[in-house]
């Protein structure tokens, strides 16, 4: 049963185990860090060992209960491992007395006079940086969760969690992503409620931009520049987006930034060989917290593997090189294997539902996903040379919830530039880097971090922002040094439009909440009901229990008609959710026309919902078969919301708003 | 990056950067709202 208390319960328990275990760090960022990618690595782990419980006893044993000790269990065990190592001694970590050393490509730049600096355009920023984060909540806290793909299967697959007690596969493809990024949605919903479930990316923001004050003090960005890059994030306009939603892009920033932040720090000169492996542990985990949460970090965090074990094999023995690879690869798996196998068993495809070839060899059956989604991108982009440009425009978004916008806001696009510039000259010492005993491998690898992670975007064939978007955020860690370059006056001059961009950033993102659809705006008031939230065909609330649903083409397009979650429902007691209950089971159909009607009538489906443009697939799909299928809902609409707005976005060759929404429902006859 | 020369890029880069920014969205703000006024 959803229990209010197990959420502060669960949420404490396993910050308390991770500050057990983070305390070996000496410096408080790195602590902070430890103790969030620890914290949110012991509830996902709590809920994956309780799965496999149940899914081996056949017993739905996941719940707020059982998460809450599973949590317990892994505190104490860290509270006894790391009592039991006290005991033993230290590690005899050395103490770093200054965290941010100098580096190859960052030589520690002269501080300039502190009485010469005006603290307004830091005070004016920071001001703006928390504004966004408390914009971010409040949007949360006063919206229903409302993204086509929270609405889906991220929020569906936490309700089918909590019914079935495990963490299984129910019913859709998307069911078979990793599923990490949704635990959290699951111990939000213990609350009986979804109200808290558009706040739980809110502390990635938080972790992310700890985690960029921290890289930019490695790379030897001062105390008083540091703290731009994590204002920089923290002012982008897709994580004050993100920052209400129930996605998981946020999640994945945060663990890569913060992973990315570890591993960074384990190759300091002045690193122990103990702090060394604890870094590579954590940031392995970080790592593998992404990897086991969107797809889209697969290969990112794959190819990290062979770099990190390159730069361990730089200076060390290849014994201990692999041995501490091994223990970075284990922590890559530890909070993502799961996922990979629960797949292989249910599917034979580890990776399902994607297809996986290497050449003209297909090792694993699935989807095609650059060539079901790919169009995606033009959306974004009319072509692929527009995304050079495209930190510096600005396109707006199906929701603006969804990616907020292309732009990744004034911040971002004022000081990648010269950031990049430093960077790259970073690169051309390089060579200076990896010469002598104090050899300083942090600003290569953040480097060649930064590279992977957009090669692996780029070829990936699905050229959403949201998803180059935690690599494109270790920028911000460099842009931070810039403003110790240049020094002296120069410096309050990069202050000055430091705030102006940041007051630019936020207009922006109050410009896009505004320009968002009128369903953004669907408030949630005391009484709101489902059917006002989410705009459903009155229809569907009179359908009996247990009325078997298709829904067509559910991919087809962003509409707010049909989506599964208001459908499932499921949690009793929900004042949002359950205002008009409604049992249902629901089937996917994809594919022609024959394998429809075919999937029909051997699902024994009684109702075909289907919202798509009025184009021939889907008359070809029902009215030629007047005999089995009977419309009883019809209701034409126009496209796109920001048609009203007179952007035509394009699809393909001709623009959408030539082609009307028409919403059908159809019942099967003779079942 | 050490010098004038370079403190002068730097922040030239910054401020023109922030500068094509905040015009193309002006911009692009100026043209939907013509289109939206336009509108029926």
């Amino acid at each position: 049963m959803p229990d209010a208390l197990s959420l502060p319960l669960i949420v404490g328990l396993s910050a308390l185990g991770a500050w057990f275990v983070a305390r070996v760090e000496r410096c408080v960022t790195a602590r902070a860090v430890t103790v969030g990618v620890l914290a949110f690595a012991a509830t996902v782990l709590g809920a994956q060992v309780i799965a496999t419980l149940a899914a081996a006893t056949k017993k739905p044993l996941l719940g707020p209960w059982s998460l809450t000790l599973a949590v317990a269990a892994l505190a104490a065990l860290a509270w006894a491992v790391t009592r039991a190592r006290g005991k033993r001694g230290t590690r005899g970590r050395a103490k770093r007395a200054t965290q941010g050393r100098p580096t190859a490509a960052a030589p520690e730049p002269p501080a300039a006079p502190r009485h010469s600096e005006s603290r307004l355009p830091l005070m004016v920023a920071a001001a703006l940086g928390l504004a966004s984060l408390g914009s971010g909540i409040a949007l949360g806290l006063s919206n229903p969760p409302r993204e086509w793909d929270v609405l889906m299967y991220h929020l569906p697959r936490a309700v089918a969690w909590l019914q079935h007690g495990n963490l299984g596969h129910y019913g859709y493809s998307a069911a078979f992503y990793p599923g990490n990024g949704e635990v959290p949605l699951l111990v939000a919903l213990f609350q009986g409620t979804d109200r808290l479930t558009t706040l739980v990316q809110t502390p990635f923001a938080l972790l992310g931009a700890v985690a960029l004050y921290g890289l930019a003090r490695e790379l030897g960005a001062s105390r008083r520049s540091a703290p731009l890059a994590g204002l920089a994030f923290l002012l982008t306009p897709m994580v004050v987006f993100q920052t209400s939603t129930a996605m998981n892009d946020l999640t994945t920033a945060g663990v890569v930034i913060a992973g990315a932040y570890l591993l960074v720090r384990a190759f300091s000169p002045s690193s122990t060989p103990g702090a060394r492996r604890f870094d590579l542990a954590v940031g392995g985990i970080a790592f593998g917290l992404a990897l086991g949460t969107k797809y889209t970090a697969m290969i990112f965090v794959l190819a990290s593997l062979p770099v990190v074990a390159v730069a361990l094999r730089l200076g060390r023995d290849r014994r201990t090189a692999l041995r501490e690879t091994a223990l970075f690869a284990a922590a890559l798996a530890l909070p993502s294997v799961f996922w990979f196998a629960q797949n292989g068993i249910a599917t034979g495809n580890p990776f399902a539902p994607i297809l996986v070839k290497i050449g003209g060899w297909t090792v694993f059956h699935g989807t095609d996903v650059a060539a079901a989604y790919g169009s995606q991108q033009r959306v974004y982009a009319a072509t692929p040379l527009a995304w050079c440009a495209f930190p510096w425009t600005d396109r707006w978004m199906m929701h603006g919830t969804y990616s907020g916008s292309v732009g990744f806001g004034a911040v971002f696009a004022a000081f990648v530039v010269p950031a990049v510039v430093v960077l790259g000259r970073g690169t051309l010492r390089v060579r200076n880097a990896f010469r002598g005993a104090g050899r300083d491998l942090r600003a290569p690898l953040l480097l060649i971090l930064l590279a992977l992670g957009i090669a692996t975007w780029w070829t990936g064939g699905f050229h959403l922002p949201r998803y180059v978007w935690p690599f494109l955020a270790l920028l911000y860690a460099p842009a931070a040094l810039l403003f110790d370059e240049v020094g002296g006056r120069w410096r309050g001059v990069m202050l000055g439009l430091f705030a102006a961009a940041a007051l630019f950033s936020s207009m922006e993102t109050v410009r896009l909440i505004h320009a968002d659809d009128d369903f953004l705006w669907s408030r949630v008031r005391p009484g709101t009901t489902k059917r006002e939230c989410y705009h459903m065909p009155d229809l569907i609330y009179g359908l009996p229990p247990g009325t078997r649903i298709l829904l067509h083409r559910p991919t087809d397009s962003y509409y707010y008609r049909f989506f599964r979650y208001p459908l499932v429902g499921g949690i009793p007691g929900n004042e949002v959710v359950m205002a008009g209950d409604i049992d249902v089971d629901i089937v996917d159909a994809f594919g022609d026309t024959a394998a429809l009607h075919e999937g029909i009538r051997r699902e024994r489906v009684q109702y075909v919902f289907s919202r798509t443009l009025t184009s021939p697939p889907m008359r070809l799909c029902f009215d030629d078969c007047p005999n089995r299928y009977r419309q009883v809902f019809a209701k034409v609409e126009p496209q796109y919301p920001w048609h009203r707005r007179g952007i035509p976005v394009r699809e393909g060759a001709r623009t959408v708003r030539d082609f009307p929404v028409v919403t059908r429902i159809y019942r099967v006859l003779g079942t | 990056m050490s010098g004038r020369c370079g403190r002068i890029l730097i922040v030239a880069s910054a401020g023109v950067s922030l500068l094509v920014y905040v015009l193309l969205h002006v911009g692009f703000f100026g043209l939907a709202l013509r289109s939206f006024l336009r509108s029926p």
